[in-house]
């Protein structure tokens, strides 16, 4: 039992574990495709190697500082493996004027244990404004929510937290139009289409819509004011004026906001032209606690550095003065 | 673009003086406080235009030399020349390391002089105050790591050019000293590390994510911290141990200076 706890503690072994992880680092930055299980090959043995030396390693033991930043790191791998079985990350497209829709939230990971409970978050999005600078380079994001009758701003450096999920805002934007079809004999169906993102896709503002019972609809939007790539400009959600051209069944016509395209089968009425703003959406229950001992950590290693390596550096300093090779 | 910005009018001189500073410290063989004094007074005096250089920029353009690698080498010149400076005059026992820490600086200046000085666009997920903790943990490690690869260079060099080293501590009390600089680079990368995860979290929506820069500081911390451990649990040889702070410096000079090179920002596909 002693014999494999000197094994496992082994400091060959650490570093075997520390080039693995390295090279599993490297793969993973450079490569799609490595699945992040495999980090736990490495990572466990690390974390065996560490135990071991925790026992077996009196130097570990007898230095508090030593001891307390190794204990950090074995709590930072702990709750970092937590984390990642109840994370999500996702992205949403919201609508302004229009309440966060659950269903819209397009899940990029999850973690096997985590719960969903976004479907019970509640806000809803308002307008955005969005500056840029001359160059189309894109500076400040103010997104308006409103949040249980109060109404907040989303930046880059200020995310909406609503139990544990942090939504950020995200460079993709753009404008949606909003329509209504009303066939012939049945019951209008209203939806936004979202345009490609703005002014990213300034060129390409066109998208495809069919309503139930509908034709296929082809949209154009026409922005009244073109892109402003000499000067400072601001994108304001509440401020588009825009002509849609609409192809349906063959018919080509060019609406503004309120007016609309009699079909045979119904009419196509284009009520309003909106924006739309994506968001990240994160969640990981183990944030602040990852921070509190990553601050131990740090906290505990300089302890030591600074404690025992000043003194010494001082006295090394002032005995080696005058006194050459 | 401006073509010749006003920063660069104090830029050359600062890193003329520097590059005066660097053949001045070659003569620092012998004991002579004289020539010392006049290495470490023009240290300062190029440190100080290359700040200036920095501050006409930092008017005209409205934000801190943050993005490209003008500015990336830029802030480094000043931050290296600074923490090299401040070790230089508190610690005259390690002043014969000059040559190999200002020639650094002076292959990092000619770097800077070949780069375009292009404006930047201030990115708004840089406005914020962790940034500059960040930052400011980057450069001390760097620092830390650049004097300790100063006295690592003598060991191995001195092999070679005894006579241009020999005012310096023996091997072994240089070594020493050499990796308790290196412990503080392991407490200040281990802060930046943090502190990135901290910014990254409020600006990208991820604290970690394995992008090229996260990775290669990942890589430096871990080979420091194995050099660290092997130090500790094999019996090396100074030079040996030498050997292992160059390899965590050229890692360290590879994450700051390599992967912004070959990227469009500094954090890849995150700006």
């Amino acid at each position: 039992m002693k014999r494999a706890l000197l094994f496992l503690a082994s400091p060959t072994l650490m570093l075997w574990g520390f080039a693995v992880l390295g090279v599993w680092a490297l793969a993973s930055a450079e490569l799609t495709d490595v699945a992040a299980w495999t980090l736990a090959i490495p990572l466990g043995g690390l974390t065996l190697n560490l135990l071991a030396a925790m026992v077996t390693h009196p130097r570990l033991r007898s230095e508090p500082a030593l001891l307390a930043f190794h204990a950090s790191l074995l709590a930072l791998l702990a709750l970092a493996a937590w984390g990642r079985l109840f994370h999500l990350e996702g992205r949403v497209e919201l609508l302004t004027g229009a309440p966060f829709a659950a269903d819209a939230v397009d899940i990029v990971r999850a973690g096997p244990l985590h719960r969903r409970a976004f479907q019970n978050v509640q806000f809803d999005q308002r307008g955005f404004t969005v500056d840029y600078a001359p160059g189309v380079n894109r500076s400040r994001t103010h997104s308006r929510v409103l949040r249980a009758r109060a109404a907040e701003v989303v930046r880059e450096d200020q995310p909406l937290v609503i139990d544990g999920y942090r939504f950020y805002v995200t460079h993709n934007k753009g404008y949606a139009p909003v329509l209504t079809w009303t066939p012939v004999g049945g019951s209008p169906v209203t939806g936004a289409i979202h345009m490609p993102s703005y002014p990213l896709f300034d060129w390409k503002q066109e998208n495809r819509w069919q309503p139930p019972q509908g034709p296929d609809v082809q949209l154009w939007l026409h922005l009244d004011t073109p892109l402003r790539k000499d000067k400072a400009w601001r994108l304001d959600s509440d401020s588009i004026d825009a002509v849609l051209t609409v192809n349906a069944n063959d018919h080509r016509v060019d609406l503004q906001p309120g007016e609309s395209l009699t079909l045979a089968a119904g009419t196509l009425r284009f009520d309003e032209l909106r924006g739309w703003i994506g968001y990240k959406v994160f969640y990981d229950p183990t944030l602040p606690w990852l921070f509190v001992c990553a601050c131990l950590a740090a906290l505990s290693l300089a302890a030591h550095a600074f404690g025992v390596g000043l003194r010494g550096s001082v006295k090394l300093a002032g005995n080696i003065v005058g006194r050459p090779a | 673009m401006n073509t010749f910005p006003a920063e660069m009018m104090w830029l050359w001189p600062g890193l003329g003086t520097l590059a005066a500073s660097a053949a001045g410290s070659f003569g620092i063989a012998q004991p002579q406080p004289v020539r010392e004094r006049w290495v470490g007074s023009l240290l300062a005096l190029a440190i100080t235009l290359v700040a200036a250089a920095i501050t006409v920029r930092w008017l005209r353009l409205g934000h801190g030399p943050f993005f490209n690698m003008f500015e990336i080498l830029m802030s480094s010149v000043f931050s290296l020349g600074t923490i090299y400076s401040i070790a230089f005059w508190r610690m005259r026992a390690i002043r014969p390391t000059a040559p190999i820490v200002l020639a650094l600086l002076l292959v990092m200046s000619l770097w800077l002089v070949m780069v375009p000085p292009a404006d930047t666009h201030f990115v708004p997920t840089y406005d914020t105050a962790v940034l500059w903790f960040h930052l400011l943990f980057g450069k001390l490690f760097l620092g830390c790591t650049v004097i300790a690869d100063g006295m690592a260079g003598a060991i191995l060099l001195r092999a070679r050019w005894a006579r241009m080293f020999k005012q310096l501590p023996a091997d072994g009390a240089l070594e020493r000293l050499a990796w308790h600089f290196m412990r503080f680079a392991l407490v200040f990368e281990t802060l930046m590390l943090i502190a990135g995860a901290v910014w990254a979290q409020d600006a990208w929506g991820r604290y970690w994510a394995w992008d090229p820069l996260e990775t290669w500081a990942f890589v430096t911390w871990l080979t420091l911290a194995g050099a660290m451990h092997a130090r500790a649990s094999f019996s090396l040889s100074a030079r040996r141990s030498a050997i292992l702070i160059l390899l965590v410096f050229a890692l360290a000079f590879l994450t700051f200076f390599g992967v912004p090179f070959v990227s469009v920002a500094p954090h890849k596909g995150a700006v």
